[in-house]
């Protein structure tokens, strides 16, 4: 019944419509059933259980089914209550209160509290423990609890947005007897989530077992979830295809024509809108010639947004202007810069640089970049640019991104939740990762993202983005290109499973803890 | 009767051998004349298109010519496999014929170091030189010299350690020659054979280690073509157009089965423990 | 006997230490570390070098090596950075798998090689002894990650055959283990039978020159029983030494061939280290491999003595 829909369709319409649409089809068809095994093919292993100290999305992925966070992502990053019920903010704008959701049991038995949400927080803002989530929560002075069921949290400044800050399993509520009070590890991997740890055997599988003590009444359905990582993209959809797995993450984009002409009625596949992120090129304002705003633009203008969105996506993205897809509320009508050649070459001239220059790319060695770059690379040619491409593996390449030691950098940015994720960072001053924007140095920028930050009503904070995403593409440091699609397929026996956009297996309402096998 | 046939047997495959380094080292000089096309040119919209009169092996992901990029990665694995081997003779030849010409304890720590470094598994050897020299085809170059700098250490250490036992060396040594003399104009001229045999087939190796590499990312930096690169890039895509990946994988076995071939041959000429 | 034993593990020995020297040094020469690897680009640096300094990195490199090589002495051989699995126990795990690879390699090896070398050289300068020494030099110089890939587009994903990539424990499912086992037996394998053939040959042809050969024949030993009981145990010898050589070589193998089949075993276990950097893991694993291919050279040395009596020590 779910098949009758044309895929062609269903891939023109935004993800929303999209999950709408799979959901109640394929829930109401049948009442669900418990037990069964859901294998899932993901792209690589995890690196380790501690849901805080990564910074890959294999451990947002992997782990969600296992630990939870105050608050949650819809299956479009809407925000949702998870552990906390609701929450509340001070007239002041520094005092956030959270109400816990009471009967929460650990996979231990024990009742989750505030202390131990006060306890993660905490953990995540110690700077010896490496936490991905620490960079987003440095606005928080002190945490206190007031009783069992309440957390408050004091920010050093209003921030109108704060509660998406603790929406994601770098942001995970884990009990302090999980961590080794000596060496600040997770020790053994507890949390709130469905599923409960079982087993891991490293490049091999991952296994959760079906929690069942969970908060939700009856759920989740299935027994056993085994997250086996396998990095060839071809291998992982043929083993999709010949039934070896039971969901896929991550389809090849250059297999979706092909899947989309040709429905099979053993599985199905799922494009997520916006689910690739966005591509950007980052010149770095601190290096000839690029501390020149013309050659900056000359830059942009011989960019083809078109082609370099194609081969980031193979097919599957739209040029862009920002860092949201289309399909995102947050994408804001900017005009976006045409490419021209001719406009190019006579800002080259204009700069004093009528025959063009040499200049280097750092390309890391990974997550299609390379691609990228070499796209880049050719049309730079056109206007004389000579870039050297210097891939560099994930490691060697961070660090010289980190110290600034590039001419030229390209990376993917992951789809956002909100604007303060997508800007701030990249773009202020203090936001940790400025060399992100290639050292992009604008005093309006700073008030601008403060202003945003501190702001909650979405149409002035509209007005405000809109700003800023027009001064970085004037400034043209942070070429953002393109915005991609992902794709994930399951097997037609799996029902009940809607894909979230950033790619979480599990969440409340959607994912692995409402799916279940039909017999 | 016989041996006529036989010595047909082992001539052809010298000549299939030569004519096969001839055929690698004709199209890595001659890669502008044959290429045809420029390796570097992308037309996105003629993607992975199969085989056809105008694009001989098809195109690439990025609408590149598949026959032109793998004549240049003949250029680009000729020059990894004669850089590299003339990088190791130069470390390695003098590092043996010492050790095997002065002994003693010299000869036993320098060996042990090459034990030592024989004992990692070549790949994993150049993974991490690589890393450690950054990307680009010359650190390729630098990780496969100092990989193979022991074989052609220990091929040189044993052809001195033989020599020296020869009559002549003997009397050089009591018509006043000097330890050098004797080494440079005696022990030397006569130890090139094997170096050189071990050499060639090291270019084979060469050939495997740097496409190898390129296949794990760590090798050739894109765009240039380099065979194993090539393979790499064409695992997304062998799927759905097999040429991409075909193609720079046939033209890796068939260099390194012409080294392979010469080697022996030259083998069989040059060393005449082995001429029967 | 004794005194070479004795000479060749106090090389053994040194060996050894120079290699974990080697092994440190250049470990740490690699730019990047196991931080920049879990942390990537997205994280500020203040909360990069807290992590660093917890965990040990900003110390002199002098003091990590003592420390490390004092513990591994003792057998200890650290913790991962990024699994926070003891090296041991992982090695534990992973080593099993990649024997049980090289040896199912080793198996395909001489499984080709034997019949092949020996038909070969007994109708030696034949069609047959053409071909058979055509498809070993094509072993020999298909580079395996190539002929990898082609066996997966051919029989997994053209034909359907057999699974393209996966570890599956014998003890699991045996049938499903040897299913999973073929193709990267088969990859790995191929090269060595390629090199082995040769040896085989070459052994054969040289024992069938040999005097006791004639007498055997002339004595009225059809030949097939002269190969089985004479010639073939001398001719295996200088194949021996040639596979022990070639473990090292296997080894290597494995850790392309393991990255192609995504077998959990040793080889991705290094790869995956260098590229996050795991010191820990990455010294343990290439130290205990290169000490494991050492040991086994020096098993088929001796292995050889015992078997050889020509052959002398002192």
């Amino acid at each position: 019944m779910r098949r009758s829909v044309h895929p062609w369709l269903l891939a023109a319409c935004s993800a929303l419509v999209v999950c709408s649409l799979a959901l109640p089809l394929s829930t109401l068809a049948q009442t669900p059933v418990r037990g069964g095994t859901v294998i899932v093919g993901v792209q690589s292993d995890i690196p380790h259980l501690d849901p805080h100290r990564s910074a890959l999305t294999i451990t947002y992925v992997a782990l969600s089914p296992l630990y939870q966070t105050l608050v949650d992502l819809g299956p479009n990053l809407e925000l949702r209550p998870l552990l906390a019920t609701s929450w509340k903010v001070s007239p002041d704008g520094l005092t956030w209160t959270f109400a816990l959701r009471r009967g929460v049991r650990f996979h231990n038995g024990r009742e989750l509290t505030s202390r131990d949400v006060k306890f993660s927080i905490e953990r995540i803002l110690n700077p010896k423990t490496g936490a991905r989530g620490r960079g987003d929560l440095s606005v928080v002075d002190s945490i206190a609890t007031p009783d069992p069921s309440t957390v408050q949290f004091r920010l050093k400044s209003p921030f109108g947005v704060f509660p998406t800050k603790l929406a994601t399993t770098y942001q995970a509520i884990i009990p302090a007897e999980a961590v080794d009070p000596a060496t600040n590890q997770v020790t053994k991997a507890i949390g709130t989530g469905p599923f409960q740890f079982a087993e891991w055997k490293t490049n091999d599988h991952l296994a959760l077992r079906r929690f069942d003590r969970y908060w939700e009444p009856g759920r989740p359905y299935l027994d056993e979830i085994l997250i086996k990582p396998i990095p060839d993209e071809t291998v992982r959809l043929t083993a999709l295809q010949t039934g070896d797995i039971t969901l896929a993450l991550d389809v090849p984009q250059v297999r979706l024509a092909e899947l989309f002409r040709r429905p099979s009625p053993d599985y199905v596949i799922r494009l997520v809108r916006g689910g690739g992120g966005q591509g950007v090129v980052i010149l770095n304002t601190r290096r000839k010639p690029f501390d020149n705003l013309k050659v900056r633009q000359a830059v942009a203008y011989a960019m083809n947004k078109r082609e370099l969105t194609d081969a980031a996506f193979r097919g599957w993205g739209r040029p862009v202007n920002q860092n949201f897809a289309p399909s995102s509320p947050w994408y804001l009508p900017v005009k976006d810069r045409p490419w021209d050649v001719a406009k190019a070459k006579q800002l080259l001239a204009e700069a004093g640089m009528p025959e063009g220059f040499k200049t280097t790319m750092t390309v890391g060695n990974g997550y299609g970049l390379p691609a990228v770059a070499q796209v880049f690379q050719a049309q730079m040619r056109r206007i004389g640019v000579d870039v050297a491409l210097q891939v560099y593996d994930i490691p060697s390449w961070a660090k010289r991104i980190d110290s600034g030691d590039f001419d030229i950098d390209n990376t993917g940015y992951f789809p956002k939740v909100d604007p303060d994720d997508a800007y701030y960072r990249y773009l202020h001053t203090n936001g940790g990762v400025w060399q992100l924007s290639g050292y992009l140095h604008n005093a309006e920028l700073d008030r601008l993202l403060d202003q945003g930050r501190a702001e909650s009503d979405p149409a002035k904070r509209r007005t405000i983005y809109a700003r800023v995403v027009q001064i970085v593409q004037d400034e043209a440091s942070m070429l953002i290109f393109g915005s991609g699609d992902s794709a994930v397929g399951w097997r037609s026996a799996l029902r009940g499973f809607a894909p979230q956009l950033i790619g979480a297996l599990s969440y409340p309402g959607g994912g692995l803890q409402e799916a279940w096998l039909a017999k | 009767m016989k041996r006529r046939w036989r010595a047909l047997l082992r001539h052809r495959l010298a000549i299939v051998g030569g004519g096969l380094t001839a055929a690698l080292v004709v199209a890595a000089l001659g890669a502008p004349l044959i290429a045809r096309d420029d390796p570097l040119g992308m037309h996105m919209a003629a993607s992975l298109e199969p085989p056809s009169a105008q694009h001989w092996f098809g195109t690439d992901q990025f609408g590149r010519d598949i026959w032109a990029r793998v004549v240049y990665g003949a250029r680009l694995s000729f020059g990894v496999g004669l850089l590299s081997m003339l990088l190791a003779t130069a470390a390695g030849l003098p590092l043996g014929a010492a050790a095997g010409y002065l002994g003693g304890p010299f000869d036993a720590l320098a060996m042990r170091v090459m034990d030592a470094v024989l004992a990692f598994p070549a790949i994993l050897l150049a993974i991490g030189l690589v890393a450690a020299l950054g990307p680009g085809t010359g650190s390729g170059i630098i990780a496969i010299g100092i990989v193979y700098v022991p074989v052609v250490a220990r091929v040189s250490r044993a052809a001195v350690l033989a020599r020296c036992r020869e009559e002549y060396v003997d009397a050089a040594r009591a018509l006043g020659e000097t330890d050098w003399g004797v080494l440079t104009r005696h022990v030397l001229p006569n130890c090139l054979a094997p170096v050189l045999v071990q050499v060639t087939v090291g270019f084979a190796s060469a050939i495997v280690i740097e496409a190898g590499l390129s296949f794990l990312g760590a090798g050739t930096p894109p765009p240039a073509p380099s065979w194993g690169g090539m393979l790499n890039e064409a695992r997304q895509y062998m799927a759905a157009s097999p040429c991409v990946a075909v193609f720079p994988g046939l033209a890796i076995s068939i260099a390194v089965l012409g080294f392979n071939l010469l080697g022996d041959a030259m083998r069989d000429v040059l060393d005449p423990r082995l001429r029967r | 006997m004794i005194p070479y034993l004795q000479t060749r593990l106090a090389a053994l020995a040194l060996v050894l230490l120079l290699m974990s020297m080697i092994v440190f040094s250049f470990v740490h020469l690699i730019p990047g570390d196991p931080v920049e690897a879990m942390l990537g680009v997205e994280v500020d640096a203040s909360t990069k070098q807290g992590l660093r300094h917890a965990l040990g990195f900003d110390r002199p490199l002098a003091a990590q090596y003592a420390l490390w090589i004092g513990r591994a002495l003792r057998g200890d051989l650290g913790t991962s950075v990024r699994t926070n699995q003891r090296v041991t126990a992982i090695l534990a795990e992973k080593l099993p798998i990649t024997l049980g690879l090289t040896l199912a390699a080793a198996g395909v090896g001489l499984a080709i090689a034997l019949p092949a070398g020996v038909v070969a050289a007994v109708r030696r300068d034949s069609l047959v002894d053409l071909g058979a020494m055509g498809i070993a030099l094509a072993g020999v110089s298909i580079p395996s990650f190539w002929l990898g890939v082609m066996l997966i587009l051919l029989f997994s994903l053209h034909w359907r055959l057999l699974p393209a990539i996966g570890y599956v424990p014998f003890a699991r499912d045996p049938l499903g283990a040897l299913r999973h086992l073929v193709l990267p037996a088969v990859t790995l394998g191929l090269g060595l039978a390629g090199a082995l053939t040769r040896m085989v040959r070459s052994g054969v042809l040289e024992e069938l020159g040999q005097d006791y050969v004639r007498t055997a024949r002339a004595k009225g030993l059809r030949a097939g029983a002269v190969i089985a009981r004479h010639v073939l145990r001398n001719a295996l010898l200088p194949t021996l030494t040639v596979l022990g050589v070639q473990v090292s070589v296997l080894l290597g193998g494995a850790v392309i061939t393991e990255q192609i089949f995504a077998w959990p075993g040793v080889g991705q276990l290094a790869v995956q280290a260098v590229l996050s950097r795991d010191y820990p893991v990455l010294q343990g694993t290439i130290l205990v491999v290169a000490a494991l291919a050492t040991v086994i050279q020096l098993l088929v040395d001796l292995a050889y003595a015992l078997m050889d009596p020509r052959v002398r020590y002192t």
